[in-house]
């Protein structure tokens, strides 16, 4: 699949090169990249990732109140599936057959917003910029680009889940989740002492949380200037080598060393590892699977490191310079993202809202009811403030898999940590170069 | 005795190694298939976990119908197979018949034109294929899902090995008989590869059956989505109830089980149709 996507990639910088800019003659955009105003009016396709059925009332609501307010506009709602999303995107930017309005996360948008695929909405919605999370907002940027392309969406941040069954076989205390990374590698190690190899500790889910995890632990992954990777650095060399250890004395499960999130989920509900950092979202998907699981899942806060602010996953919406109408479809997106309709959308799922204004509701600082839902939102709806994105953008799936690999060798043991490191950023480097 | 003892011991091993096949290819299958019909209170990974139901229910395909509309990407999915069956067999035989028995300037470019076209990824040219669709204003058409499928390299190539291993003589007291090209190949040649067309059936059903990423680039609205696609819609952001997606997957299998079932013994005739025969 990773080859696959090369290739795609690959063609689609061919493509791009040998048409100039890709998006055909038929782009209605004017030449600056700015919204003309004109009548609200005429009919839009709003595309959005993965949402579909699971909110079908709530996104067929919030159209409806929007024709209702304007007449003469329609609204037509298509959802794309996760898987193949990326190729989909990709495809239709060059042909210029994107929706009106996208819903798209950082990573999915990067490469297509540094091509100018789309609206500059600093430029043209700069108005409703102050009304949300600034963590949020920067997250569509490109750096060394002037502008940002998306109004935030929704937002998720990671909290830490533990399994109390496995915290008291292991003798810890259940009602006293990790707060720090080494707190939580620690603990992970008695209970994998307790577990024998029946249940582990933590699952190290390296593809989602090993960069992320430096950031946390205040190495600078990249210069200032955005130029150079710059994150084999003493103390990720000291973080690789805890890992490396556990890995070494038994505490992680050997197949556990290149399996990512998904992995880390299954392991979580089958009960075989007690301490489990991820966007709250998913303790619906372990209630689902693993109901007796959920029930004795204890909430704290996202890891954090010594410096360095908390993780935050971002969904934004953006506007293709290839719409037909996109003085309407930005005025969607901007009805979409209000303080309100996120309100009334946090409260169908644990997400948060990306509008400052939603955070301060009741609903995400009463947690009477006891459920592990609830104690999930109010840690979230308090660490977003400070929240950023942490995976720069540059960390492309390119990138990731280069780095990745190195780190892989230390923790297996056949490449030393700094070494590791220092070929992972000189591989990373290349890539940027290019 | 001795040689008993040995056949014996060869016959269990040999059986043994069938079991142990049989168990790795259809284990997964049957952990699908057990999954899907368990109940929503049961665990399905873990220790807790059971091959058996305790709870069976067909409650999960019941969520399945509802949650998308599956007769409507079903009947999608199989006109687009069947399409793509006929386009296949039929210009997949004139294509094959062509490079096997007549004699025209290029045919060898021809013949490595399609060979060389196996190689090639679809995600390669899928931009430039894309783009040409929308020219011709396929875009979210089932048409357009077709088309560059309708006749593979492999259904031509099949075909072509098909008629080159039928003897020649038939043909040529056919020609005594003044039977003209189009009457050799309906009259003559095309009912003797049944086996093959069989082969390029059951393949070009598969592969249409089974695409995703195509279809799913060139469709837009949800009504005209295949299942594959329709599918996704099991397992989104917020859900993944592995129960429901391995209701899913039954559903979506039972087609290419009673497809090959029907056309198992044409099937395999074709498969060693390639061989010389009398």
């Amino acid at each position: 699949m990773r080859t696959r996507r090369w290739l795609l990639a690959a063609t689609a910088a061919l493509a791009l090169a040998t048409t100039g800019c890709g998006l055909g003659n038929d782009e209605p955009a004017t030449a600056n990249g700015d919204i003309n105003s004109g009548e609200l009016k005429g009919e839009i396709t709003f595309a959005t990732l993965a949402l579909k059925p699971t909110f079908d009332e709530y996104i067929n609501g919030v159209i409806a109140k929007f024709e209702a307010a304007h007449p003469g506009a329609k609204v037509n709602w298509v959802d794309v599936p996760f898987q193949g999303a990326q190729e989909k995107f990709t495809t239709d930017a060059q042909a210029g057959t994107l929706a009106d309005v996208v819903n798209l996360n950082p990573n999915f948008a990067q490469k297509l917003e540094r091509q100018g695929v789309f609206y500059d909405l600093a430029a043209n919605a700069g108005d409703v910029k102050p009304t949300f999370v600034p963590g949020a907002w920067d997250a569509f940027t490109v750096p060394g680009q002037p502008g940002a392309y998306a109004l935030p969406w929704y937002l998720t941040t990671e909290v830490t889940m533990i399994n109390k069954d496995l915290y008291v076989k292991a003798g810890l205390d259940p009602a006293k989740p990790p707060a720090t990374i080494d707190e939580a590698l620690e603990q992970a190690k008695k209970i994998s002492q307790a577990g024998k190899g029946a249940f582990y500790g933590i699952h190290p889910a390296l593809e989602n949380r090993f960069i992320t995890d430096l950031a946390r632990l205040g190495v600078p992954l990249l210069n200032a200037d955005q130029t150079q990777w710059t994150f084999n650095t003493p103390e990720a060399a000291a973080y690789l080598t805890k890992l490396r250890d556990m890995y070494q004395s038994k505490a992680i499960a050997p197949d556990w060393l290149t399996q990512n999130h998904a992995k880390a989920t299954e392991a979580y509900s089958a009960g075989q590892t007690a301490i489990f950092p991820s966007g709250a979202n998913f303790l619906k998907v372990v209630k689902q699977n693993a109901p007796k699981i959920a029930e004795n899942t204890g909430v704290g806060p996202q890891l954090a490191g010594t410096a360095g602010a908390p993780n935050m996953s971002v969904m934004g919406l953006l506007v293709p310079k290839a719409s037909k109408n996109p003085h309407l479809a930005l005025e969607f997106a901007k009805y979409v993202s209000n303080a309100e309709n996120q309100l009334a959308f946090a409260k169908i799922v644990t997400i948060l809202p990306s509008t400052t204004a939603s955070l301060t509701d009741p609903y995400f600082t009463d947690t009477s009811d006891g459920t592990p839902e609830s104690a999930a939102r109010k840690i979230m709806a308090e660490q977003i403030a400070t929240a950023k994105n942490l995976t720069p953008v540059q960390f492309d799936d390119r990138t990731k898999a280069a780095v990745l690999a190195k780190i892989q060798l230390a923790v297996k043991g056949d490449l030393d940590p700094k070494t590791a490191l220092d070929q992972a950023v000189a591989e990373a480097n290349t890539l940027l170069a290019k | 005795m001795n040689r008993r003892t040995a056949t014996a011991a060869g016959l269990t091993g040999r059986y043994l190694l069938l079991a142990a096949m049989t168990v790795v290819s259809l284990g997964p299958f049957a952990w699908q298939l057990l999954t899907s019909l368990k109940g929503a209170q049961e665990p399905i990974y873990g220790a807790d976990a059971t091959w058996l139901p305790h709870h069976p229910t067909l409650a999960n395909y019941a969520a399945v119908a509802d949650t998308l509309p599956v007769w409507r990407y079903i009947t999608n999915s199989l006109i687009v197979a069947c399409a793509s069956v006929l386009t296949n067999c039929l210009f997949g035989a004139m294509a094959g018949y062509a490079l096997a028995r007549m004699r025209f300037r290029g045919r060898g470019v021809v013949f490595a034109a399609v060979t060389a076209a196996l190689i090639v990824p679809f995600e390669v040219i899928m931009v430039s294929v894309f783009l040409t669709v929308r020219d011709i204003g396929l875009v979210d058409n089932l048409l357009g899902v077709l088309l560059p499928g309708a006749v593979s390299g492999l259904s031509i190539l099949v075909m072509r090995t098909g008629f080159l291993a039928l003897p020649k003589e038939t043909e040529e007291a056919a020609v005594m008989d003044g039977a003209g090209e189009w009457a050799r190949f309906r009259r003559i040649a095309l009912p003797s590869v049944r086996g093959s067309l069989a082969v390029v059936a059951v393949f070009s059903f598969l592969f249409a059956w089974d695409d995703f990423l195509w279809p799913l680039i060139v469709l837009k609205s949800p009504d005209n989505y295949t299942l594959t696609i329709g599918l996704q819609y099991l397992s989104g952001t917020f859900t993944n109830d592995q129960r429901v997606v391995a209701a899913g997957t039954m559903i979506a299998v039972l087609p290419l089980i009673i497809i090959f079932l029907g056309l198992q013994r044409l099937f395999f005739r074709g498969v060693g149709e390639g061989g010389v025969k009398g």
